[in-house]
């Protein structure tokens, strides 16, 4: 009975139901850089075709770079207009999620050289507008589609290939590696912080210090750990050139290469 | 501040690569020889990490965030060797992936933002430490200090060379009708639109991003960061030969470039003239605009080559198809995507 009475003796406060709605938090901070991880892992998960061998990676990166810069150095535009028709009709084959990529970098890049260039046109009359939106449209767009189609180690192979130094093939090889690595790291972090983190504060911009800083010591740590790793297997960052047998295939992109040459010759 | 494919003449980024051969060989040298081993994978590292650090929204005062480029924190930690391949790096993995910045300017890019930004910053960052300790070691609010005012200094002066960059294209490289090839933009115009948004939100963005980071390793890990009492009268030495060499490319090159353009057709008074027309017919522009949108215009071998109209056909064909087959392809993948929600 006693023990009744000092029940209900609780204080109001705590028989008061409680509502709790926390502030709505800006987590425009957190919610962003998530976003752009998300975009960067779904570039890097993207595979290509890898059945395609380290001949043809190479002439295909030989072929894009030839062809952007032959756009750079023509000034003709029914030359653009022969690359457009090539570089289109191979895109339109290709899987969906190619496409989608191609067409989204491809199409933001060039957006922004119209809103760019457009007040040269009402300022100056500059034709610039349409010219070099084409232009960046079409080298955008077939380096994206380079990097769709063809996995990342073979094109880091054909560099040898080209005969570029070892040691930034090596480079290029580990950023590639740690950019999964450390932005894995780091996206994990934003997450554990946006779950833990409820309402409105202040602590959510200020960890932004927090995370990279955490992010850079832990890339020194694993740099250390390659360093050891590599020594253990003995591997000095000296790549091997592939040996593979020559295939036709492996050349077609070097008959649109010279096809695309003789034509900038032709229009001159 | 990464600048596109086509904005800059092919000419331009040849003599902005051939300016950047010689810092890359010496970086290469510098870092091998410092620190042999461990450095080389410290680079990569370090590039995935600038690469990283420039995906994150840097918050601003105000509530607006902004994007850095991280060089001059590495400079700082790293030293600027290390900071210009790390930064060279994540330079040509975002043409390649983002096409952020273009392959054929990827030379001017990595100058402005992998040799100016972190050699620069760095040879403002020891000034201003030098000018702080006085010959005692410098403390840590002192390193964060001077790396910050690093930081403001060496984004600006990378914007500026960018800005100077796009700015010499329409006085040198022209078509016979007088337009401008690559970027139409004059130093007047170029100058000021890159300055401004460097001075106020990219300068503050990248001092944030530095001072913060900086201000937390130095406080976790101060052995991360890379002492200069160690080896201070090779730096000393280093720096000097560093801050020449800078001075030299910077006025060089532009002047190199200017040079290519008299050499390029001679037309240096004519130059003068059509410039001075252009600013006259600002006044009328209506004839402009009604040259403007002729394709003739923009297809001048089109008759003089003889081409038959069917090419033209053809090409335009092509296109057609492979653009409706793309749209209809989206929008198909797009309509099975909702299907799959639903």
């Amino acid at each position: 009975m006693e023990r009744n009475k000092k029940l209900d003796e609780l204080p109001d406060w705590m028989l008061e139901k409680t509502v709790y709605e926390p502030v709505k938090g800006r987590d425009g901070f957190l919610a962003g850089s998530m976003l752009r991880f998300m975009k960067l892992f779904r570039h890097f998960h993207m595979e290509g075709d890898s059945s395609v061998t380290y001949a043809r990676a190479g002439m295909r990166l030989l072929l894009c770079l030839g062809v952007i810069v032959m756009l750079a150095l023509s000034h003709n535009l029914f030359y653009s207009a022969c690359v457009a028709a090539g570089f289109l009709l191979y895109l339109s084959f290709q899987r969906i999620e190619v496409i989608k990529r191609v067409i989204s970098s491809s199409f933001s890049a060039s957006l922004f050289t119209l809103l760019v260039m457009l007040p040269a046109y009402f300022a100056y009359g500059s034709d610039a507008f349409i010219t070099i939106t084409i232009k960046v449209f079409l080298s955008v767009g077939s380096l994206a589609l380079l990097t769709g189609i063809t996995p990342w180690n073979k094109i880091t192979a054909s560099l040898r290939m080209i005969r570029i130094p070892n040691v930034v093939i090596f480079i290029l090889d580990m950023t590639i590696h740690y950019i999964l690595l450390l932005g894995n790291i780091a996206f994990e972090m934003l997450e554990a912080l946006k779950v833990r983190s409820i309402g409105r504060n202040r602590n959510k911009k200020g960890s932004f210090s927090g995370i990279l800083g955490t992010v850079f010591l832990k890339a020194t740590e694993m740099s250390e750990e390659t360093r050891q790793a590599m020594e253990c297997r003995l591997f000095n960052g000296n790549y091997e050139r592939r040996k593979e047998t020559l295939r036709f295939e492996s050349f077609i992109p070097s008959v649109f290469l010279l096809i695309y040459i003789v034509l900038l010759l032709y229009l001159r | 501040m990464h600048i596109p494919e086509n904005y800059l003449s092919p000419i331009t980024c040849g003599v902005m690569t051939a300016a950047m051969a010689p810092v890359w060989v010496h970086s290469v040298k510098k870092v091998a020889k410092e620190l042999p081993k461990e450095k080389i994978a410290l680079i990569g590292v370090g590039a995935a990490f600038s690469f990283v650090g420039m995906m994150f929204n840097v918050p601003l005062p105000g509530g607006t965030t902004g994007h850095a480029t991280g060089g001059m924190l590495i400079a700082a930690v790293l030293g600027p060797e290390a900071a210009c391949l790390a930064m060279s790096a994540a330079l040509l993995l975002q043409a390649l992936l983002f096409g952020d910045g273009g392959i054929l300017s990827f030379g001017a890019n990595c100058f402005n933002m992998a040799f100016v930004l972190p050699y620069f910053g760095y040879f403002i960052y020891q000034l201003i430490l030098k000018l702080l300790a006085k010959k005692r070691e410098a403390t840590s609010s002192q390193k964060v200090i001077a790396s910050g005012i690093g930081a403001y200094a060496a984004i600006n002066a990378a914007a500026l060379c960018a800005a100077i960059e796009f700015g010499v294209q329409p006085y040198l490289f022209k078509d016979a009708a007088g337009q401008a090839l690559y970027c139409p933009y004059g130093l007047d115009v170029a100058i000021p639109s890159m300055m401004i948004g460097h001075l106020t939100l990219f300068g503050i963005a990248e001092v944030v991003f530095t001072t913060a980071i900086l201000a937390y390793i130095l406080k976790t890990a101060p052995g991360a960061v890379k002492n200069e009492t160690a080896d201070d009268a090779g730096k000393k030495k280093g720096i000097t030969a560093i801050s020449i060499l800078l001075a030299a490319l910077i006025v060089l090159v532009p002047l190199g470039l200017l040079a290519e353009g008299t050499a390029w057709g001679e037309w240096g008074t004519d130059e003068i003239a059509e410039i001075e027309t252009n600013g006259v017919a600002l006044g009328y522009t209506p004839a402009g605009m009604e040259n403007g949108f002729s394709m003739e215009a923009l297809i001048p071998d089109y008759a003089i080559n003889g081409l038959p109209d069917i090419a033209g056909y053809i090409v335009s064909a092509i296109i057609g198809v492979a653009v409706m087959v793309i749209l209809f392809r989206l929008a198909g993948a797009a309509f099975n995507g909702k299907k799959q929600k639903a």
